[in-house]
């Protein structure tokens, strides 16, 4: 007995592999150093240097990230799993983070509101984010989850002496702890189930077959998720929140945390059996159909710019929302089912690098554009600045094209991937292609009215001339480079993200048996 | 079905711990809520102690009971709040939040009594947790002893934490970190360049 328990140890021990959790290391280390960093600088001094810290800590952690591809295995106990979906995810979230934390000093210092705690919480929050994307387990990914959103729910109300961003702090923080409530409790039916936190362990069981108790846990933990994702019903704080947010991080939400939960919803919904059964598959249609309707007909009457990309990343969650119903659906023969998944994961972490880059640079763009020293708020506010500006604006207008999804953008793609997978593996989404094709065809006119006022409205701008920070201007570059290369040659990241599958088909292969 | 003496302590617990949960969000007076989830804290424990978890019951009547009822009590009385009347004067709400609370409640008493395939009961016991620990027997000599575990009890809470769960006992500390210098951005005074203090700049 005695030597069972120290044998039962050693096996333990011998999981626990710290390399495969040197991104979380780092992330860890980076932050905590930067806090420390913090601290030597006066106030009103540029925080440059921890924001640079943290953005060497980002590159080694998505190159830890890189390293690490190719492996495809459980560690500490099942509680993370190391595969190409996991660190594709972790790397599409950590270069959205440098990318806001690059652009962000100068419009802090033009709010008066510098900060090492800025870039130590965004750096803690993208930890979390990688933990979620690599997360095997539900204590896991809920620690995960919670790192993430309570960094988010600080950084929304980072500019503290502003209403508005208190506002959308408070609502999200307490509309957030609900959805946590849901998730949790989600989490301890599914446990009372099954008795078991481990993903891999919930491929048993059909819908008919479940229980009640299983079927409820799988619900609330669905209703977690679709509130952190802004999926219809659940998505009506996402326009306030967007809205009061700092531009900055509106951009590092719209983008990072929506990786992440799509990610770690990916790896949930191809885990469950019991979601592969029709009725929930149309019940996952109905919610994609709704979000795109929502999102793309609300986006056309807002008059403010943030507000209007809110509702935009609202139509984009139920275009990925295509995407994950592809994943999902149960097929006759077992083979064609992998590849099913393997081109509907690839065509989602295509879509989420794609609309990653559109949206930061967009809402960096916005961030760096003001006049008189106000930030852009409605349309009006636009007019006659791209002719003050016409590096912002002509980027502006092309992360607006690729968001709406027009070729030679990645937009076009990330729409082209998923909207092929869906037409090449049934017939039976042509309905919702259809309506997605055509409400795409919708989203240009909101879209393309943000450039038309930049351009085409009023008179130029004559008013005093704005630093409009180099660091702005060089993100702007980046996303726009991205952008445009993974437009004109996609097949470059499609063939990475098409790697991404593998471990689904192990999960396949056990279902089957 | 059978209606064991541990079904009649689980509903009994269960309906003073619903009853003060609804009485604590319906009170008007902020005290009388509070009150009323200390109360509503105290049936839980019992029911952990129930499902053999000692350890955490223990926490839930020191932590949460205690502890964190204190917090709140002080910040109750620190902010000085008068009764609210916020609420009330919502009755569409509370109406729509109600039908939809008890709907599906409902829905689920309904499915698990009629749907035949309710909750599995815990039949095989949860085993005793072995573990070595290093001693001295009688001569001096440094030797291994067996220690069990009861279930649910410190010991074997602590085991498992180190043992099966050290990844997520690392990321909880993350996570405790990110609250507190959370906390500080959102509390410290005077945190903008422009040292202007506790005034709300309202934009446009």
């Amino acid at each position: 007995m005695l030597h069972i328990a120290i044998e039962t140890a050693a096996n333990a021990m011998n999981d626990f592999n710290y390399d495969v959790l040197m991104p979380l290391i780092v992330l860890a280390i980076t932050g905590s150093a930067a806090l420390l960093l913090d601290l030597f600088l006066a106030r009103g001094e540029s925080r440059r240097s921890v924001s640079m810290l943290c953005v060497t800590g980002l590159i080694i952690a998505a190159g830890f990230c890189a390293n690490e591809l190719g492996t495809n295995a459980t560690f500490w106990n099942g509680a993370v799993k190391i595969d190409s979906l996991g660190l594709v995810g972790s790397m599409i979230c950590l270069v959205a983070t440098g990318l806001v934390m690059l652009g962000s000093e100068s419009f802090l210092k033009k709010h008066k509101r510098l900060g090492g705690e800025y870039y130590a919480l965004m750096l803690f929050s993208s930890l979390g984010m990688v933990t979620m994307c690599i997360a095997a387990d539900f204590i896991t990914m809920f620690l995960g989850i919670e790192i993430m959103s309570i960094a988010v729910y600080v950084l929304t109300g980072y500019f503290r002496d502003d209403t508005k961003s208190s506002e959308a702090s408070m609502k999200y923080f307490v509309l957030g702890a609900f959805a946590t409530g849901f998730f949790l409790l989600g989490v301890a039916c599914l446990y009372g189930e099954y008795k078991t936190f481990e993903l891999s362990k919930f491929v048993n069981g059909s819908l008919t077959e479940s229980s009640t108790l299983a079927l409820f846990g799988c619900a609330l933990v669905l209703i977690g998720f679709f509130f952190k994702l802004g999926a219809a019903p659940l998505q009506v704080w996402v326009p306030d929140v967007y809205e009061g947010a700092p531009t900055t991080v509106t951009a590092f939400m719209a983008t990072g945390v929506k990786t992440a939960g799509f990610v770690a919803l990916l790896r949930i919904c191809t885990s469950f059996t019991i979601f592969w059964e029709e009725r929930l598959v149309v019940l996952f249609g109905a919610i994609a159909l709704l979000t795109m309707i929502l999102g793309n007909f609300l986006a056309i009457v807002q008059r403010r710019v943030k507000r209007m990309l809110a509702y935009s990343s609202i139509a984009h969650t139920g275009y990925l929302f295509l995407g994950l119903l592809i994943a999902m659906v149960k097929k006759a023969p077992g083979a064609d089912q992998g590849h099913l998944i393997q081109d509907a994961n690839a065509a989602i972490l295509f879509y989420l690098l794609g609309y990653t880059f559109a949206t930061v640079g967009a809402f960096i763009v916005l961030s760096a554009l003001s006049r008189g020293g106000r930030d852009v708020e409605t349309f009006d506010d636009l007019e006659g600045l791209g002719w003050r500006h016409p590096v912002l604006g002509v980027a502006l207008t092309i992360f607006l094209v690729s968001l709406a999804g027009i070729p030679v953008t990645a937009g076009f793609f990330g729409k082209f991937f998923i909207f092929r997978t869906a037409l090449l593996y049934d017939d039976a989404y042509i309905p919702i292609v259809v309506a997605a094709v055509m409400l795409s065809v919708i989203s240009v006119a909101y879209y393309l009215k943000a450039s038309v006022h930049l351009f085409f409205r009023g008179k130029a701008y004559e008013g005093p001339e704005l630093e409009t920070g180099w660091d702005a201007s060089f993100v702007t570059l980046l996303c726009f480079a991205g952008t445009i290369f993974l437009g004109v040659m996609p097949d470059s990241f499609y063939a990475l993200c098409k790697s991404a599958a593998s471990e689904i088909q192990v999960i396949l292969q056990v279902a089957a048996n | 079905m059978d209606f064991t003496t541990q079904d009649f302590f689980f509903l009994l617990f269960a309906a003073i711990a619903f009853g003060c949960s609804l009485l604590c969000v319906t009170r008007r007076n902020p005290v009388y809520s509070a009150a009323f989830l200390v109360m509503a804290f105290i049936p839980i424990a019992a029911i952990y102690v129930m499902l053999q978890a000692a350890f955490v019951a223990l926490m839930q009547v020191m932590v949460y009971a205690g502890a964190i009822m204190v917090l709140f009590i002080f910040v109750i009385m620190m902010l000085n709040l008068k009764p609210l009347e916020l609420f009330y004067n919502k009755p569409p709400a509370y109406i729509i939040g109600s039908l939809l609370l008890i709907g599906m409640i409902g829905l689920v008493t309904v499915s698990y009594l009629f749907g035949g395939n309710g909750i599995k009961p815990l039949t095989e016991k949860t085993p005793t947790i072995a573990d070595a620990i290093q001693t001295r027997d009688e001569n001096g000599e440094i030797a291994l002893k067996e220690v069990k575990h009861e279930p649910g009890s410190p010991g074997a809470v602590g085991l498992s934490l180190f043992q099966k769960y050290p990844l997520q006992f690392e990321l909880a500390s993350v996570l405790i970190l990110v609250a507190i210098v959370g906390a500080v951005v959102l509390a410290k005074k005077g945190i903008s360049d422009s040292g202007e203090e506790g005034e709300l700049r309202v934009k446009n």
